[in-house]
């Protein structure tokens, strides 16, 4: 598996790109949702268009980035709290079980299954986002606290810390955002944006997902495949026989958003960087490499694109 | 940039000085002035951040002086966010949460002015990113969030549960990193911090000699020296001017124009090369102690009361203490230190009279006044220049050296936003 910083978008790099546009909407694809949108969403006045292929990266868009209106009620949160309260643990005294490659306490999936059958989850797509939210950044602390040196919070105690973050977890840009699993060629030739931003992944795809955003596929779905998500040759993230295959694949999709003036490509493989360009040449356009070095051995890199 | 200052000042008169030492104690006067609640909180924060990242494994002098600069400097940024919002009790609404969150990537911004500190820059930036990915501004999760900038991060947050006010207690702030190992910070650093604690290691505001000794490292990497001595000087004003751009812009702006009308006036004086320069310097660095006075100050419309007055009277002051450990700006120093001396004697801080004021301060006294007259706001007749040169010829011999009459140009000073002036 890459390192983990291999996977990471730094978008406060290309912010000054973004401060010519206002009002104007910004088209985001990527395979892992993550911090870019969000960051565009905070930072930007413009409306945010997200695509993503997981269950999991959808729901998140969904409560962050669509989402700008509906939140969890006290009596909802009320009703979480309790259900943490009766199935309350202490981290360092349970048991572990590990479901689909991650191992969490059994307390927390029993939780899980409880969370899942409450009202509120069935009440809009929104709260039920909200839900696969919140039940993430639980299952990321049970995952990330397994250290004996520093016990975790008692269930009931994290939830009462989470519930307080989630409460109101987007915040609004007063733009209509939209969120998309899976955009149809047709779609995205037909929205109206001055700029794209590409997370453009591995040619050999992605093939494995580094255990906090596998925590959220699971969290949505305990049978999640990354198989059955991303077939060879399918999408953002899939596996590509060739370079050739990849950039053909990717020149015919990008061909359907030549209407979008600036292309913001995240390209974080150095070897692909040459092909990237020569790709973009041939759709007419010129481009421009930047990047920023994070680490010792990172470097976080991005190609900015406009028509000739 | 400002070679025949840096050549008669440093390589001539100084060969030894110790050019890293010199911008790290002036940073440090520099954000001691800017928190000025007088707590210390940055200078603890540094030392905190170099022992902890030395504590878990990192040996390289070049990184440990990086984290020790972005621990001193990590809230240089909210130099650019209002007092009251900094300073407010209570819940923030969303936009002044935005507000705030801002001042992560001004701090990077100035930093970043000093070339030998990109990256403590880069961590300065990182400093509230939190370990579960809630934080900002990038949103980082995990180990996305490079390592120093979580040393950064969780040695700021522990300084501000240590100084929690009355009810902080010491044993409660083992239990208070414990408690948020896995959510704010990277559980693998608490502990190593906690240690620290123990040993009575993470309290201090002096640096020991074994701190010391990663800064006297520096001092010795030919790399650093050569990139400080390549435009040492030109660093230090493009640094101190940021820093006041972020403040007060229009300080800064209003700085940048009195050096232009320096350089015309100081031309039409035939000083020497490295008099002019420094004139030049002086004049934009002359409103830098404006950094220690509150934005409600200095933001005020109409007249200031006694105490906001003298509180204004200070900036010469603080701007010398800021220019005082650069061993080679001793004129600059002067000549800052005296621009609001009148030659009848009744100016400010001393109140020196005549010739015993240093000509470059009579000089720039002359600009300042000339400049803040034509500039004024928001009177716009003011800006007739022939008005301010009436204004000024009456201030010959009372506010000014009279013998500085005959090279003064009243309308050298554009009445537009001069550019960059370096």
């Amino acid at each position: 598996m890459h390192d983990l910083a291999h996977y990471a978008t730094f978008p406060h790099f290309f912010s000054d790109t973004l401060r010519f546009y206002r009002h104007t909407n910004v088209v985001c694809l990527n395979t892992l949702a993550g911090n870019t949108e969000q960051f565009i969403k905070r930072n930007f006045r413009v409306r945010v268009i997200t695509n993503t292929v997981f269950p999991g990266a959808y729901e998140y868009d969904l409560a962050l980035i669509e989402n700008d209106r509906f939140l969890l009620s006290n009596v909802d949160l009320r009703r979480i709290q309790q259900l943490a309260d009766t199935l309350n643990f202490e981290a360092s005294q349970t048991k572990t079980v590990e479901r689909n490659g991650i191992k969490l306490p059994s307390g927390l999936w029993e939780y899980r299954e409880e969370i899942k059958r409450l009202p509120v989850f069935d009440r809009t797509p929104y709260h039920r986002a909200t839900m696969h939210y919140f039940l993430w950044q639980l299952a990321k602390y049970y995952l990330l606290t397994d250290r004996p040196d520093i016990p975790g919070l008692p269930l009931s105690e994290a939830v009462r810390f989470y519930l307080r973050e989630v409460k109101r977890p987007f915040r609004s840009n007063r733009e209509v955002n939209e969120a998309y699993r899976r955009i149809d060629r047709e779609t995205l030739g037909n929205i109206a944006a001055r700029v794209l931003i590409v997370d453009v992944p591995p040619v050999s795809g992605y093939r494995m997902l580094p255990p906090f955003l596998q925590a959220r596929e699971v969290m949505v779905n305990e049978r999640f495949k990354l198989s059955d998500i991303l077939p060879p040759e399918y999408f953002f993230g899939s596996r590509f026989d060739s370079e050739n295959a990849y950039f053909e694949w990717m020149r015919e999709f990008l061909s359907h958003c030549q209407h979008i003036q600036t292309w913001l490509l995240m390209v974080r493989d150095a070897a692909i960087r040459p092909g990237m360009v020569a790709m973009l040449e041939s759709l007419k356009r010129r481009s421009r490499s930047f990047s920023h070095s994070i680490a010792d051995d990172f470097t976080f890199s991005y190609l900015i694109s406009h028509p000739e | 940039m400002f070679e025949t200052f840096f050549n008669e000042c440093y390589s001539k008169r100084n060969p030894n000085a110790r050019l890293f030492h010199e911008l790290l104690e002036s940073t440090s006067r520099v954000v001691n002035l800017v928190e000025y609640k007088d707590t210390h909180h940055s200078d603890r924060v540094a030392l905190n951040c170099l022992r902890l990242a030395r504590k878990v494994g990192i040996s390289d002098q070049y990184t440990l002086a990086q984290v020790y600069f972005a621990g001193l400097l990590h809230d240089i940024g909210e130099i650019g966010i209002p007092d009251n919002l900094i300073y407010k009790k209570g819940k923030l609404s969303e936009e002044e949460f935005q507000a705030l969150t801002t001042h992560t990537a001004i701090g990077q911004q100035i930093a970043s002015q000093v070339p030998v500190l990109s990256q403590a820059a880069q961590l300065i930036l990182w400093h509230h990113e939190k370990w579960d990915g809630t934080g900002y501004p990038e949103g980082l999760t995990m180990d996305e969030t490079p390592m120093l900038a979580q040393v950064v991060s969780l040695c700021d947050a522990f300084d501000n549960i240590r100084r929690g006010g009355l009810f902080s207690k010491p044993e409660d702030w083992d239990k208070e990193l414990v408690r948020f190992a896995g959510i704010q910070f990277n559980p693998s650093l608490v502990r190593p911090l906690i240690d620290l604690t123990k040993e009575g290691l993470a309290d201090d505001t002096e640096r020991s000699p074994e701190d010391d000794e990663v800064l006297n490292a520096m001092e010795r990497q030919r790399d650093v020296i050569e990139q400080l001595r390549e435009n040492y000087v030109g660093i230090i004003v493009n640094f101190l001017l940021t820093l006041l751009e972020a403040k007060h812009k229009d300080s800064a702006l209003h700085s940048k124009r009195v050096a232009r009308l320096c350089h015309r006036m100081g031309q039409q004086m035939k000083l020497s090369e490295q008099e002019l320069q420094a004139l030049v310097i002086a004049g934009n660095l002359h409103d830098i102690g404006k950094v220690g006075i509150p934005n409600s100050i200095l933001d005020k419309p109409g007249l200031l009361d006694d105490q906001e007055y003298r509180e204004v009277q200070k900036h010469p002051q603080y701007a010398s203490t800021i220019l005082k450990p650069l061993s080679g700006f001793e004129e600059v120093n002067e000549a800052v230190l005296y621009h609001h001396e009148r030659w009848d004697g009744c100016g400010y801080p001393e109140g020196l009279k005549g010739e015993d004021i240093p000509l470059l301060a009579r000089i720039l006294h002359l600009c300042d006044l000339a400049d803040a007259l034509i500039h004024l706001k928001p009177v716009p007749e003011h800006r007739a220049t022939d008005k301010v040169r009436y204004v000024i010829e009456d201030g010959f011999g009372s506010y000014f050296d009279p013998d500085l009459s005959r090279f003064f140009e009243a309308d050298a000073s554009e009445p537009e936003d001069a550019g960059d002036s370096l």
